[in-house]
């Protein structure tokens, strides 16, 4: 059986005014575990607890109900953040420091060494492609810029678990295939990670096991794969054919002798991610010169 | 013999604290923050205990209970029980102790706190430790689990963002406004008083440009960091919560550190180095005497003679009344007597005074008043006239010693009178003896045979410091041998000789000087009250905003410490002293139109007010436990007045800052444990 690594057990988080009284139950007794090295994802519309969820798990808030446990260690547990890296959903980072400033402070606050600190430090850096920027104060960084200085502080202890709050957030597309990649990366080298999203193809694209949650409450729980497969439905993908009218009446006839019908026929949709990426990557590549289609490119030669 | 000197005019209304004072301060610090560690614990436990049946493994990290707390508990609860038991029954009761009863004023002002044995002091001492003891266990075990390298980063990124936020620049600009000379503001005063304004000035503006800006970063920065959700990355850190509380403080000690140090300096470059100033201020002003002061007492030939009261408002001086044949005296005894006084090598030991003249007729124009000053040793024992002579002259308790002295003065005076003894210059008698001279010398050896020493006549002014010179030789006498129980060792009579005239006189009105140390050092000596008094607004202003928002931190603080400069207000209020009642008395008062010095008939509305204000009272002398005592801080008039800062006041100092701190470090602890950071 896998390491456990996040467990909640009845989680409940409920708001209260002054006086006591109930305002809101932003999450009703969630009941999850993920295990070491998955890539788990919180889904969910505004509001319905994953956040809150996060925010629980980190101790920065407490629990009304229920507990939450990491590593085994109980969320208020300090020690247990020895092994978190936490990325926020703004990059809520001190923006007087520069880059380099930033991550030897943070290294500082887990008691690194001096020398690991600052190998350690230059290799994020380098990781997040802020090299050139590294002199400059967090103030004059872009969004973008503060979200990956902001995932280098998250790694700057080389965590076992990744807490990722809304990780593409204000990243562009490109920035946004590169968050993705890393955190594929990050899987890859046995990290476990915990990320909530609105973008759902993000999530789609790298989480294995999902929650969404709808109100506090947990509405699914379960592998990607397994959740959005649609049983009602096939698909045959096939390269090196023309779409003929001859080919289309001869594969209509054989799914109408197997039983089924023919909902949709024609050739695949790329998404504009990839098509987006493809355009800069040429672009950069070809400085200067217009996209062309591959199939245009191709017959041009 | 004598000389005017401007300075040293310190009024010492209320004695500094030294190290003698520190059980009594220790006894009343655990009275107070024991009372409030014993509520706090109590409520801790009530909550933890009636909610422990469904506590998460998380709830009982945060908020830990042990049976070492219960005990604590239970114990205090005790000792509380007892107290209130005694006090109930009216025993081990220690009277509240007034000025008047230290000093002889009738005003109710701070009195330095005494070690009291008695049963309820007691009771309440041991509940507040064994309270403090409770609620300070997790704290204390949590103190192991800090590390210097994250308080360090927290207190380094405080200074930086001081730093680049253009906090210090404006700082610095300020500051530099100060250090123009004072005469080009204020330039009617006299040139010897320039160096004493310019250190009021200095003090003034130190104070402002450092304790404002002080209060207010360490009000906001934390509710900032909530706020702004910077605080969600240091937290999620393995960063004690007290850790991110003790980094700010340090680092705001540190701001603090670096902008005092910076005013200091160039405040003493400026000072000492400064070309603009008045010669006869350099050289009056920067002097550091090193005083040693005795206790004073009022006498005559009536037993319960404790000096006049004149109906000046200002109680703090008591009144002889000046006569040729009065038998009234200010007395100032010494207990003990340093070496130094002693020393054969010294000319002289200055005895400096300042007093108040009160005058019942206008007296003779352009002088002053003339007084006798005759200093005492142990073996030369005093006694005032008997009640049926009227010549107003003490007699010495040995009738055989004084004709023996006054045999040897006459021998010597008149070898004076005829040169025989003390060079070709000598004076035509003793009184005339002035020090490093060879009559001088005659003066100190019968000094030191006898233990006597008077100077007949000094004319003194109104609030003007005079200065007598004592020969060592009395001292010599004065530490040779033991002397009984009670006797001081050496004992200065003042006489007021002019008639029609009253003298008023409080113990920090005279003393003999022990030596003179740098002014520089005692300059520098002065900041490190103003760098107690800010590091106790920073403490207070962190410990609240852990909980309270930055606006509402940044003005209770103030709220806190302003008060503390009506201290002697909130003591009448809370003690039931104030002039008019309570303020449901004063209300009625006003409401029925009554004086409030009348008095009000015992009726039971006036019974039922007085339970009220009775409870009021209670209510105030819990706030006044928590307001600092920042006159234990001020030290500018010892500067400017030119007295040295004992290093032993400073040593106080840092033990009462730390004593202070200590229960607001408890408070914030627990606060920022149990507060939910993410909204």
């Amino acid at each position: 059986m896998a390491e456990i690594v996040v467990e909640t057990r009845s989680l409940t988080k409920i708001y209260r005014d002054f006086w006591g009284r109930k305002k809101k139950t932003a999450l009703n007794a969630l009941d999850l575990t993920i295990e070491k090295g998955e890539i788990f994802g919180l889904l969910g519309p505004n509001g319905s607890g994953k956040t809150t969820t996060i925010k629980l798990l980190l101790g920065l808030l407490f629990p009304s109900g229920g507990d939450a446990f990491v590593f085994g260690q109980p969320a208020a547990k300090v020690e247990k953040n020895e092994k978190i890296g936490y990325l926020p959903e703004e990059s809520y980072l001190y923006r007087f420091l520069n880059a380099e400033e930033t991550l030897d402070f943070y290294g500082r606050l887990f008691n690194i060494p001096s020398s690991v600190r600052e190998k350690r430090a230059q290799e994020l850096i380098d990781m997040v492609g802020l090299s050139k920027d590294k002199k400059r104060i967090l103030r004059e960084y872009s969004k973008g810029m503060r979200q990956r200085i902001g995932l280098a502080q998250a790694l700057i202890n080389d965590p076992d678990l990744v807490i990722l709050d809304e990780p593409t957030s204000g990243l562009d597309p490109e920035g946004t295939r590169w968050m993705k990649d890393l955190i594929l990366k990050l899987k890859k080298e046995g990290k476990t990670i915990l990320m909530c999203s609105h973008r759902l193809e993000d999530v789609q694209d790298v989480c294995g096991r999902i929650a969404i949650l709808h109100n506090g409450d947990l509405q699914e729980l379960g592998a990607v794969e397994k959740l959005v497969e649609d049983q009602q439905r096939v698909q045959i993908q096939a390269s090196g054919l023309q779409l003929t009218p001859a080919l289309e009446q001869e594969l209509r006839g054989v799914i109408e002798k197997h039983g089924g019908t023919v909902v949709d026929y024609g050739h695949p949709k790329s998404t504009l991610e990839d098509l987006f990426l493809r355009i800069i990557e040429e672009s950069k590549a070809r400085p200067g010169r217009r996209y062309l289609p591959p199939t245009e490119a191709a017959s041009k030669g | 013999m004598t000389g005017l000197s401007l300075f040293g005019i310190l009024i010492l209304d209320r004695e500094p604290l030294a190290l003698q004072h520190l059980p009594g301060l220790m006894q009343v610090w655990l009275q107070d923050a024991g009372g409030f560690a014993a509520v706090g614990l109590l409520a801790y436990l009530i909550y933890t205990l009636t909610n422990s049946s469904d506590t998460s493994e998380s709830t009982k990290l945060r908020m830990p209970f042990s049976t070492f707390m219960l005990l604590m508990a239970v114990i205090s609860l005790i000792c509380y029980s007892a107290f209130l038991a005694l006090f109930i029954a009216g025993i081990g009761r220690e009277e509240v102790r007034m000025q008047s009863d230290v000093y002889g004023a009738e005003a109710l002002a701070y009195v330095p706190p005494a070690l009291s044995l008695k049963l309820q002091p007691l009771l309440l001492s041991a509940g507040g430790f064994f309270a403090l003891l409770g609620l300070g266990q997790p704290f204390v075990r949590d103190l192991f689990k800090l590390r210097f390298r994250r308080i360090y980063a927290i207190a380094k990124l405080s200074v930086k963002e001081a730093i680049r936020n253009r906090l210090f620049v404006v700082f610095l600009i300020f500051m530099g406004i100060f250090l123009f000379p004072v005469k080009w503001f204020l330039p009617n005063n006299k040139p010897e008083d320039e160096i004493r304004l310019t250190l009021d000035v200095t003090a003034f503006a130190s104070t402002l440009l450092l304790l404002v800006p002080a209060v207010i970063i360490s009000a906001f920065r934390i509710p900032d960091d909530i706020k702004q959700q910077t605080i969600y990355t240091i937290v999620t850190k393995p960063v004690e919560r007290f850790e991110i509380v003790l980094g700010r403080f340090l680092g705001f000690g540190t701001l603090i550190t670096i902008a005092l140090g910076l005013m200091t300096l160039i405040g003493w470059v400026y000072i000492t180095f400064g070309t603009t100033f008045d010669p006869k201020a350099i050289e009056e002003s920067q002097r550091a005497r090193v005083p040693l002061r005795g206790k004073i007492d009022f006498k005559s030939k009536k037993d319960d003679y404790t000096g006049v009261n004149v109906g000046r408002e200002f109680e703090y001086r008591k009144y002889i009344a000046g006569s040729p044949t009065t038998s009234e005296r200010a007395l100032w005894k010494f207990d003990s007597i340093p070496a130094n006084l002693a020393d054969s090598s010294r000319p002289d030991v200055p005895c400096e005074f300042t007093f108040d003249i009160f005058r019942l007729t206008k007296g003779e124009e352009n002088r002053g008043v003339d007084i006798n000053v005759r200093i005492v040793t142990w073996q030369c024992g005093q006694e005032p006239p008997p009640a049926d002579v009227r010549d107003g002259v003490w007699r010495w308790s040995d009738p055989v010693k004084q004709a023996a002295y006054d045999d040897k003065r006459a021998e010597i005076d008149e070898k004076l009178r005829k040169k025989e003894v003390g060079g070709p210059n000598a004076p035509p008698s003793l009184a005339y003896a002035k020090p490093e001279t060879e009559a001088w010398k005659l003066a100190d050896q019968l000094a030191e045979e006898f233990g006597f020493f008077e100077v007949g006549s000094v004319e003194v002014y109104d609030y003007h410091p005079a200065t007598i010179s004592i020969p060592p030789g009395l001292f010599r006498n004065a530490r040779n041998g033991t002397p009984p129980e009670g006797t001081p060792r050496v004992t200065v009579y003042v006489k007021c000789l002019s008639g029609g005239q009253m003298l008023g006189m409080a113990q920090g009105d005279l003393y003999l000087m022990e030596g003179e140390k740098s002014f520089s050092e005692n300059y520098f000596k002065n900041s490190f009250g103003l760098f107690c008094r800010a590091l106790i607004l920073v403490g207070i202003a962190v410990t609240l905003s852990t909980y309270l928002s930055g606006v509402i931190s940044l003005l209770a603080t103030l709220f806190l410490y302003i008060s503390a400069y009506f201290s002697d207000h909130l003591r009448d209020v809370a003690m039931g002293q104030s002039t008019g009642g309570g303020p449901f008395e004063s209300l009625t008062r006003l409401l029925q139109a009554q004086q409030p010095t009348a008095q009000l008939d015992q009726t039971a509305t006036k019974s039922t007010i007085d339970i009220f204000d009775r409870f009021y009272q209670w209510v105030f002398r819990r706030y006044e436990n928590i307001v600092p005592n920042i006159d234990a801080f001020s030290w500018t008039n010892y500067l400017k007045e030119g007295f040295n800062i004992n290093a032993e006041y400073l040593l106080v100092n840092a033990i009462i800052l730390l004593g202070y701190l200590l229960p607001w470090a408890l408070l914030s602890y627990y606060l920022i444990r149990n507060r939910e950071v993410a909204a």
